[in-house]
């Protein structure tokens, strides 16, 4: 019986202890960053596929995840998910966008890395969109990524480190499949069939070209890959970089790719202005 | 079928409530190895024959084995072929490709080499014919004295009742994919009808959920950090994060390994059965030869019992003993994958075996449970060299282990803040449950039984609690590839 009963309690006091929990993430800031990849996507997807709509998406890789939705507040873009997936494809934000029933406003679709292939790491968050853990996580809220224990507290942590919340995701390690893997010759008719879809349910669909530490070229009045692609996919490019050069404003990376969270916060602030204003 | 998926979160309750519904033991045996052939066959139902197989050949073997009448010359030459067959089975599976580049001519390399390489490797091949081969042996030493549990058939009813409880054995799903490697002396004897009413529901929930929360908390959050520790990745590292990912690495594959075996010991426990424990807080030895006592000891086990003392282990000498330490530690080594890798860090082992025993002969083997300053500085050191040692287990080629060492040797720069986070934050559960066996005989001396039990529950339930909010993302256990 005494067997029974440490179980029954172990159970109980587990429960308990999960509900307390819950009552507490509640007043806590809700964390936007994540100590890992995984959970930093998986933050992101959750807020898109799981919370209220929103108006406008911005989809890309972890160059576009520095901007934080915070960033975009008081601003004519304040009603913003972001789908900036680390070591991803924008071409899986692109699924998650028609995965929604209700279409969003203004789609704004980075073009970095718009040329490469999908890697595992985007075969592993397709899984989670189809897996069961996101359905559990739509009825069980405490297993959502922005309930993690380890994430408040990372949040909170960076929070504290670079003052007053503006904090941007700092990433681990992505997938070498998606570092090193060879362009995509049929890259366009692969994006264009899904801009296609969801221009069809009325969605405005924006380029953008983000400052990219390492891979901007020397002279910004160079034809870049953002020209082409627009060119290619027929759509209009909000070009921050060449924006940053004309106004001569500071651009700093925290590690030679990825914008401090200032630049992002700055970045942000441009993009809204610039969509705002078309 | 991985233990920490959802189809096996249905799977469980079917096949227990199902076991618990007959009491004969017929209906359970029955149940436990169809559920374990399914469990077998889930992702890849073509491995269900393989296993089927070793199966009948190992049953029939132990047959002929255990049966009373049987000349000498016929034992020992059913005790071969069975022999042949279990080593033959892991040696074509695992082996072929290493073996045909060892052994075969350029020319017919050339021709068969891509055929050997695409070779599948089935999931568990390496744990079930090394419990093939102690079936067999211990059938060899017991005859018809019969294993307890496992006396010699004499009718076609016995006969057909030995396959059945041979199949249950070598089938039983906790064990079957990554151990504990069960022997046969440890199990038969156990298999007997069980009833729900005799099941210790604290000693197989509290062992789930440690396995669980070490798998899914610890091993799966760090495994996000851990793999930087790939070539080229880590060469853009600084030196403070390079040796955190080491000692992640050494915190993630205990939890890993450990976590299964846990687990499995746990499902043993919910169906009736006791597997031995595979470890034994490793990371607090103060001596190799004590972490081999501690870290996977079922396979230490079978080594020491089915290898080392076969070839004469300490009773030939000094020469032949060092002999057998090397060629059983570069064995065990290559038991874990085909891989040069595996053979040098088990060859790295066999040489600090042999060290100790040579430098440190009054070392006393044993597990001390007394604590000083001067045995955790030794607890300390010890685990620094095993650590290390893993590099091998992630970098397969010895020039990226060696590349690695030398990028701690030269990379300045500042330490990654959210690497070291998530290291500090997910290694810290193995250091305190180390700590936390560290003081079990002060908190034995010292603590009510009461406040024990207190501290037990309230110990499970966090870490119940964190497997629903705080778990990795799942992947499969870094054993199965072995």
């Amino acid at each position: 019986m005494n067997s029974v009963r440490q179980t029954l309690s172990i159970v109980v006091l587990g429960a308990a202890l999960c509900l307390a929990w819950a009552g507490v993430v509640h007043f806590l800031p809700r964390p936007e960053l994540a100590e890992t990849n995984y959970v930093a996507n998986r933050l992101r997807i959750e807020h898109w596929l799981l919370d209220p709509p929103t108006s406008n998406v911005l989809v890309g890789t972890s160059i576009s995840g520095r901007l934080l939705s915070a960033y975009f507040a008081n601003t004519p873009l304040h009603s913003l998910s972001n789908l900036g997936l680390d070591g991803a494809n924008p071409d899986t934000g692109l699924a998650l966008v028609l995965s929604r029933p209700i279409p969003p406003a203004a789609v704004f679709l980075e073009v970095h890395r718009l040329i490469m292939p999908p890697s595992a790491n985007d075969a592993k968050l397709r899984e989670l969109v189809r897996g069961p853990d996101l359905e559990l996580s739509r009825y069980a809220p405490i297993t959502r990524a922005d309930w993690r224990p380890s994430t408040v507290l990372y949040a909170w942590l960076k929070s504290r480190q670079t003052g007053g919340g503006t904090v941007g995701v700092s990433t681990a390690p992505v997938e070498p499949e998606a570092q090193s893997a060879k362009p995509d010759a049929d890259w366009a008719p692969r994006i264009r069939e899904k801009v296609k879809q969801i221009q069809a349910r009325g969605t405005k669909v924006w380029l953008i070209r983000l400052p990219v530490g390492r891979e901007n070229p020397p002279d910004a009045s160079s034809l870049s890959f953002a020209d082409q692609a627009a060119v290619t996919l027929n759509l209009p490019l909000i070009d921050l970089y060449r924006l940053g050069q004309r106004t001569g404003e500071a651009v700093k990376y925290t590690d030679g790719l990825h914008l401090t969270p200032r630049s992002a916060a700055q970045a942000a602030r441009q993009l809204a202005e610039m969509a705002g204003g078309q | 079928m991985l233990f920490v998926s959802w189809s096996f979160a249905v799977f469980l309750p079917i096949v227990f409530v199902l076991h618990y519904w007959g009491r004969r033991l017929v209906w359970q045996a029955g149940i436990l190895t169809v559920g374990s052939f399914v469990f077998y066959g889930w992702s890849n139902p073509r491995l269900i024959p393989l296993l089927a197989v070793a199966c009948l050949v190992n049953s029939a073997a132990s047959v002929e084995l255990l049966a009373a009448g049987r000349s000498l010359a016929h034992r020992r030459r059913t005790l071969i072929l069975a022999l042949i067959f279990n080593v033959g089975t892991l040696a074509f599976f695992k082996y072929a490709a290493l073996l045909g580049d060892l052994l075969l001519p350029e020319l017919l390399w050339k021709r068969w080499g891509p055929w050997l390489s695409r070779i599948p490797l089935p999931v568990g091949i390496s744990f079930f014919t090394f419990q093939g081969i102690s079936l067999v042996v211990d059938a060899w030493y017991a005859g018809s004295k019969g294993i307890p549990g496992l006396p010699a058939p004499t009718t076609r009813a016995e006969i057909a009742q030995h396959y059945g409880k041979v199949t249950f054995f070598k089938a039983f799903f906790p064990q079957l994919i990554a151990g504990p490697i069960v022997k046969a002396g440890e199990f038969f004897h156990q298999i007997g009808p069980k009833r729900l009413a005799d099941l210790k529901w604290d000693q197989a929930i509290k062992a789930l959920i440690l396995g669980f929360f070490l798998k899914m908390v610890v091993a799966d959050n760090l495994k996000e950090v851990t793999s930087a520790i790939r070539y080229p990745d880590f060469l853009d590292l600084p030196r403070v994060n390079l040796i955190a990912l080491i000692y992640a690495f050494s915190f993630q594959l205990l939890a890993d390994f450990a976590g299964y075996s846990i687990i499995a010991i746990g499902l043993g426990r919910l169906f009736g059965y006791e597997l031995p424990i595979n470890f034994n807080f490793p990371y607090l030895s103060r001596s190799i030869t004590e972490f081999w006592r501690r870290w996977h000891m079922t396979l230490s086990s079978w080594l020491r019992e089915y290898l080392y003392i076969p070839l004469g282990g300490s009773r030939r000498g000094e020469f032949i003993t060092y002999r057998n330490l090397f060629l059983v530690m570069f064995l065990g080594g290559l038991w874990h994958g085909a891989a040069w890798s595996y053979a040098v860090w088990g060859t790295a082992h066999g040489i600090l075996l042999a060290g100790e025993r040579f430098f440190l002969r009054q070392h006393k083997a044993g597990v001390d449970e007394q604590w000083s300053v001067w045995a955790v500085l030794r607890v300390l050191v010890i685990f620094s060299v095993i650590t290390l040692l893993w590099l091998l287990f992630q970098l397969k080629e010895f020039r990226h282990a060696v590349e690695y060492l030398r990028c701690i040797g030269t990379h300045g720069g500042a330490p990654q803040f959210q690497a070291l986070y998530v290291i500090g934050v997910f290694s810290l559960p193995v250091v305190l449950w180390h700590i936390w066996e560290a003081l079990s005989r002060w908190r034995r001396r010292t603590w009510s039984s009461r406040a024990q039990y207190q501290a037990s529950t309230t110990a499970h339930a966090v870490m119940l609690f964190l497997i629903v909010t705080n778990s990795g993302p799942p992947g499969e256990f870094i054993y199965f590839q072995f």
